[in-house]
């Protein structure tokens, strides 16, 4: 069953697991309409989005 | 310049570079020992087969390459040890800090900005490292072969026998762990010394 409201610690899990595999249709969906009324959890999806950047550049760092 | 010559110099090189071999050896595998082995069996490799260096790129890039085979290889020697410590030394559960009993967010979250302000700037990369030194060893390990030996989820659950579920729960947490110190060790920072 695809819940519609998800509280912010769940958004946050959403977010993380999408990090390590694909986020499923449902927890997409629940996921863009928690979005759209929390700035919390749109800031952290951005921070996260951040730190995989960060990785990515690390990795680069490192081997530079 | 002579064949003689060109060896020792490539020699020395490598031996310049085996401190930094050795902290992203200990940095992945959490152990000492273990560090020791792949950064020698690194060195070895390098010195047994120089003609493998075409010169196309950087001696680091292609030693770094060497080590990343090489941590895999004493992460698979290592497995069972490795799966058997694994919550042991987990530290605090950041998720009942950041959330209250209702699953809102205690503290309202900060705008990190514009990425490339930040990841532009070398001190970047040196809080990011401390940060990621900071993680309790499984999650750190975890998240270095994730994120650093680009391994994909599934080949680490195989390789240390670990469920999908367990490896997820720790890579959260340390992620999780990971944007505290950043938020902590650069942005509060960045902002405390702009004011």
């Amino acid at each position: 069953m695809i819940k519609l409201k998800i509280t912010c610690r769940e958004a946050t899990e959403i977010i993380l697991k999408a990090e390590d595999r694909t986020m499923p249709l449902a927890e997409r969906l629940s996921l863009r309409l928690h979005h759209r009324i929390c700035g919390n959890c749109r800031r952290f999806a951005r921070q996260v989005a951040l730190m995989r950047e960060a990785s990515a550049r690390w990795r680069q760092y490192t081997e530079d | 310049m002579t064949a003689q010559t060109a060896s020792a110099d490539y020699c020395s090189q490598i031996e310049t570079l085996r401190p930094v071999l050795l902290k992203y050896a200990r940095l992945q595998l959490r152990n000492p020992a273990w560090a020791e082995d792949a950064v020698s069996e690194t060195v070895l490799a390098a010195l047994e087969k120089p003609q493998a260096f075409g010169g196309a790129s950087q001696l680091k890039t292609w030693l770094i390459g060497i080590l990343k085979h090489k941590l895999v290889d004493q992460i698979r020697k290592n497995s069972r040890e490795l799966s058997t410590t694994a919550a042991s030394d987990d530290g605090e559960d950041l998720d009942d800090l950041l959330f209250a009993a209702d699953g809102h967010w205690r503290e309202t979250q900060h705008d990190w900005g514009n990425p490339e302000d930040a990841l532009r700037q070398l001190d970047f990369m040196k809080v990011l490292e401390a940060c990621v030194e900071k993680l309790p060893g499984q999650q750190g390990r975890l998240f270095m072969m994730r994120e650093w030996l680009e391994l994909e989820s599934d080949e680490i659950c195989k390789e240390l026998a670990i469920t999908p579920t367990n490896l997820w729960v720790m890579l959260h947490r340390a992620r999780l762990r990971l944007r505290e110190c950043l938020q902590m060790g650069w942005f509060d920072a960045a902002a405390g010394g702009a004011t």
